[in-house]
């Protein structure tokens, strides 16, 4: 059972992680192109404006599940660390427990929003703001299933000590 | 509700909860406890709070600093303080701050500067007969620079959290920066004399010329930043993107230790950070957005304006207040929820927003640096090996005159304002 949702989540992270990276050079991409039509046209086009924010927008919420999964969200484990080994590891649990209600509401208000905007189209662009709001309910439902993997992986050994390569700033 | 809201998320921080979730689930606690507003808020605040251009500029400058610094920037700006300061007794020391400084203008994040600079100067430092712990120490403090001058994280999110123009708060940095790594040269130096260390710190130097001409391309990326923002050129979010294009063509073309292999690692590495801060920052807007709507900002200025009846003693109470929640809270979540809330108390006490954001940023700067929750801290001492708790002792001196320096700042506007003021003009 573990085994299966181990290979599912590192799967899942996977395309998370590959997706926002995507979007991630699609942003960078998009913000040089926008300075480039305000230097060569003299004005910026609005429709580069709105997909760099939305490209960033679709980074950011696909890339909660892969910092899941490094122990990069950045949190005060200062007392989880110094309480008696047992008790620390049932707080380290309530934590990731409380991690999933948060996405599980996260998802289920994304997916309703999502569903409000539906017949709203995005300034200059064309295609319905949904597109963008649909990086809520799906990087939350990529992250909840990174939560439990973690969970069940247990406490990141000597966490503040790889600060570097968890890329915490 | 705001009873609610603020136990509640005392309760989630000290839990373990990362900050983003603490946040956002205490503000939805907020709403659930205030009864009349939709749960709708939580998905709309959330995607409104990151749906901003000039925010853009954190996750592009996070990434042109992690090109910098995998591009075979650090060494050679090491080189290049080395070859400028390196020579007296103690110029180690001094030529980590210097580094720290200049390594500061291509990156916006005070750890990013730890890791990058410190992971070849503290060994260095080591190497030269600096006890570790102090060699840290030194470390620590002077990467808090990396959050004072441009480019500036907490100094955007700053900018964003209270709509004051990014360009000017980033060029009221630039005075306290050098104040405080003067500061902190002047220290070290002291420190060495007094010790007998650092000796023999002038070998191995480069001649100044040579690191020069090596450190140039490097150089560009500042001169980018600094000067297409304050001519005007640039937006801070385009200068984000400049500075990315300039990162890639100095690692790839010119130093040619970026290749195309690296950049998968660097590219996963600036979406984790990034992630991490972003959804702090957009759980922060849907807090900030229950906040002020319970009126709880006019609230706290009636209550502020009637116990500190003039500046002085405003600005005093203001920073002890950010020193302590310096010390206990991650800096984004710190700004994003308190500058709204103070910036128009500020305001009405005749301080300059811009003025105002720098002496919110250095405080939150010196709480980078102080445990228990010091990121820098845990970096420095990460890349040292050594245990945190060995640091402190020595930490001490460069806290006290970090801590002298933000009184000067608070106490003399012209160190952050002159420069804005000469450069852009008065608002």
């Amino acid at each position: 059972m573990t085994q299966v949702l181990h290979r599912l989540e590192s799967w899942t992270t996977g395309f998370a992680m590959a997706a926002a990276v995507v979007f991630l050079i699609a942003t960078g991409c998009l913000a040089f192109f926008q300075v480039i039509t305000r230097f060569v046209f003299d004005s910026p086009s609005t429709w580069s404006e709105v997909l760099t924010r939305s490209s960033m927008i679709w980074s950011v919420f696909l890339g909660a599940a892969p910092a899941f999964r490094h122990g990069s969200m950045i949190a005060m484990e200062i007392v989880q660390r110094s309480l008696p080994l047992r008790l620390g590891q049932w707080l380290f649990v309530t934590a990731n427990l409380l991690s999933i209600l948060f996405f599980a509401i996260l998802c289920w208000q994304g997916v309703a929003m999502t569903d409000r905007v539906l017949g709203q189209t995005l300034a200059g662009v064309g295609i319905s703001i949904a597109w963008i709001y649909a990086a809520l309910p799906v990087g939350s439902a990529l992250t909840i299933v990174a939560i439990l993997a973690a969970m069940l992986r247990g406490v990141p050994e000597e966490a503040g000590l790889d600060a570097e390569e968890r890329g915490i700033l | 509700m705001n009873t609610a809201i603020a136990l509640s998320l005392a309760i989630l921080f000290l839990a373990g909860v990362p900050i983003a979730v603490a946040i956002g689930l205490a503000s939805i606690i907020g709403i659930e406890f205030q009864g009349r507003l939709p749960l709708l808020l939580v998905a709309q605040r959330m995607f409104t709070g990151l749906d901003s251009f000039p925010l853009v500029a954190i996750p592009l400058f996070i990434l042109a600093g992690n090109l910098m610094s995998e591009g075979g920037i650090s060494a050679r700006l090491v080189d290049l303080a080395k070859s400028m300061v390196g020579g007296i007794q103690g110029g180690l020391a001094c030529t980590c701050v210097l580094t720290c400084m200049i390594f500061a203008s291509v990156s916006g994040s005070s750890v990013a500067t730890t890791f990058a600079i410190g992971s070849i100067l503290i060994p260095a430092m080591v190497k030269h007969g600096y006890p570790t712990p102090m060699a840290a120490s030194i470390q620590a403090s002077s990467a808090e620079l990396g959050v004072l001058i441009p480019p500036s994280i907490p100094l955007i999110l700053y900018g964003v959290a209270t709509e004051t123009s990014i360009g000017r708060l980033f060029l009221a940095g630039i005075g306290p920066g050098i104040l405080i790594a003067g500061a902190l040269m002047a220290t070290v130096l002291i420190m060495c004399r007094l010790r007998g260390l650092g000796r023999e710190d002038g070998d191995d130097r480069p001649p100044f010329s040579r690191a020069l001409v090596r450190a140039l391309p490097a150089l560009t990326v500042p001169f980018v930043i600094i000067g297409g923002i304050y001519s005007g050129v640039f937006t801070p979010t385009e200068a984000s993107a400049a500075a990315v294009a300039a990162a890639l063509v100095v690692g790839i073309g010119i130093y040619r230790e970026l290749t195309f292999a690296n950049l998968p690692r660097i590219l996963k590495r600036t979406v984790i950070s990034t992630s991490a801060i972003m959804l702090i920052i957009s759980a922060a807007a849907l807090f900030s957005f229950l906040v002020s709507r319970s009126g709880l900002p006019n609230e706290i200025g009636r209550w502020v304006g009637a116990v500190f009846e003039t500046r002085i003693s405003f600005l005093l109470a203001v920073n002890v207040m950010l020193l302590v929640v310096g010390m206990f809270v991650e800096t984004s979540a710190a700004i994003l929820i308190l500058a709204p809330i103070f910036a128009p108390v500020a305001a009405s006490y005749g301080i300059d927003p811009v003025h105002f954001g720098v002496i919110v940023v250095v405080n939150l700067a010196l709480g980078m640096i102080t445990p228990p929750l010091g990121v820098n801290l845990f970096a420095a001492c990460a890349v040292a090996k050594i245990p945190v708790e060995r640091i402190i002792p020595q930490l001490l001196w460069f806290v006290l005159v970090v801590f002298a320096c933000l009184m000067l700042v608070t106490y003399v506007p012209a160190i952050a304002l002159w420069p804005v003021d000469a450069l852009m003009g008065p608002r």
